[in-house]
């Protein structure tokens, strides 16, 4: 899961920030020693996504990252609709704290049994399994964005 | 994962969560204090329940740090003594800050995660950097610096637990390693420190049975593990086997008692490991009669003494 900037989940981003790049993240006024996630873009169907990739875990701290950017991005009067995590697998330990809807990608806490959203989004946080990466993004084509 | 702390008590004393608490600040500031010259810390948040708002956690305050990082702490402490000992065992701290090492700086955090839920998943005490595409976890950001790599880990691990020797709580297991703070992954670590090799063998143990799952689970669940340990060292070819195993696959042994380990690669824990694995642990668990066959065994000394089964 080696590459930059986002993840093409609604076909080609019109507007992309690569955020291990320092002048993406001077371009956005994100601060370098904050947690910050791997990019934030614009798709054609309107949805601005801040995206963090991870191998197998770690949740928390992932959860972090977005917290973080989202926070940072809406101080600077950015847009963001939408919170992916992309990753490998749920690491073992955190199957007792965390479940993923097979059907909505939505991220829940077993503690409550919600979903997990960030602070002033509509939208629960996703996350997507790289092995199921090709059958969502077909699927979330077939919805005709653009 | 980058390091990550287990706590326990060594004696058998109750310790009030007053005290706790205060000893798991302590133990933070001297991590930091360990680390100074690399990691600085920046901010302290403390969160009730959870660390994050979106995992339902309550930030109840936010500190900014001086360089006296001590008398920030001796002030929170009066600051927490407002708060019940219930309140004090749902408290989570997070320290926020920069890394520096060579010409990378990088934010990073140390959390501790106290007596919260949260512990049972990442440990005690986590330091770590915020992952970043070249530098995925503080070990990636060591090893690129291999001339720190000996006081980062190496120093840290040998002489931690001599540093807080005082503090009622003390180290169980201390270990570096990539991915998801789990002391039953013996595989993902780099470099680890156990109180006694006990530990390490019951971390062993532990590993292969999330590892290997069910068929493993069946296996070895009739044993209470310390019996299995025994068993293991009872046998003076494993203790010499494992000696061999750990020179061929370069993971250094540096001290007798409570026993530090570094990898010289990332993949030397695993190499260990998987050898370990395959030549002893899975053999035991296949010799040993497991849970079926043993439950057919109490049956048939039960039957076999003439008693029936007549109704449920």
């Amino acid at each position: 899961m080696s590459y930059k900037g986002a993840t093409r989940l609604y076909g080609e981003p019109d507007e992309e920030y690569d955020l291990d790049n320092p002048d993406d993240l001077n371009k956005l006024g994100l601060a370098s020693d904050r947690p910050h996630a791997d990019a934030y873009c614009h798709f054609k169907n309107c949805k601005w996504v801040v995206e963090e990739r991870k191998g197998v875990g770690h949740v928390m701290v992932a959860l972090t990252q977005l917290e973080s950017t989202v926070r940072q991005l809406l101080d600077n009067k950015r847009v963001v609709t939408d919170t992916v995590i992309i990753m490998e697998k749920l690491h073992y330990s955190e199957r007792n704290r965390f479940l993923v809807d097979p059907i909505t990608h939505q991220l829940r806490s077993k503690d409550t049994g919600d979903n997990i959203r960030i602070q002033n989004l509509q939208e629960p946080v996703k996350v997507y399994f790289k092995r199921d990466l090709s059958r969502i993004i077909a699927e979330l084509r077939e919805f005709k964005w653009d | 994962m980058g390091l990550n702390i287990h706590l326990d008590q060594r004696q058998i004393m109750y310790i009030t969560p007053d005290i706790e608490t205060s000893s798991r600040l302590d133990i933070a500031s001297q991590v930091l204090a360990f680390y100074r010259d690399y990691f600085t810390a920046k901010n302290l948040s403390i969160w009730r329940r959870a660390p994050l708002q979106s995992l339902g956690g309550t930030l109840l305050r936010q500190i900014l740090l001086s360089e006296q990082i001590g008398r920030d702490l001796a002030d929170v402490k009066q600051y927490l003594n407002a708060f019940s000992w219930q309140e004090k065992t749902d408290l989570i701290f997070v320290f926020t800050g920069e890394w520096t090492i060579g010409n990378t700086k990088i934010a990073g955090f140390l959390n501790i995660y106290g007596r919260t839920r949260w512990s049972s998943t990442y440990g005690d005490i986590e330091l770590n950097v915020y992952p970043t595409q070249d530098f995925p976890d503080l070990i990636h950001l060591i090893k690129a610096n291999p001339d720190l790599e000996g006081f980062l880990v190496r120093d840290f691990l040998i002489q931690f637990s001599t540093i807080i020797k005082d503090e009622p709580l003390k180290v169980a297991v201390m270990y570096f390693g990539v991915g998801v703070p789990s002391r039953y992954e013996v595989n993902v670590v780099t470099g680890a420190y156990y109180r006694s090799e006990d530990t390490l063998w019951a971390d062993c143990l532990r590993t292969i049975i999330e590892e290997q799952g069910q068929s493993m689970k069946d296996s070895f669940t009739p044993y209470t593990q310390k019996f299995l340990v025994s068993g293991l060292k009872g046998v003076p070819a494993f203790t010499s086997f494992v000696e061999e195993l750990l020179a061929k696959h370069h993971v250094a042994r540096e001290e007798s008692g409570s026993i530090v380990l570094i990898g010289r690669n990332l993949d030397s824990f695993r190499n260990f490991y998987e050898e370990l694995s395959l030549r002893v642990l899975k053999p035991v668990a296949e010799e040993l009669p497991d849970r079926t066959e043993l439950l057919e065994r109490i049956k048939s000394a039960i039957e076999g003494r003439g008693l029936k089964q007549t109704k449920l």
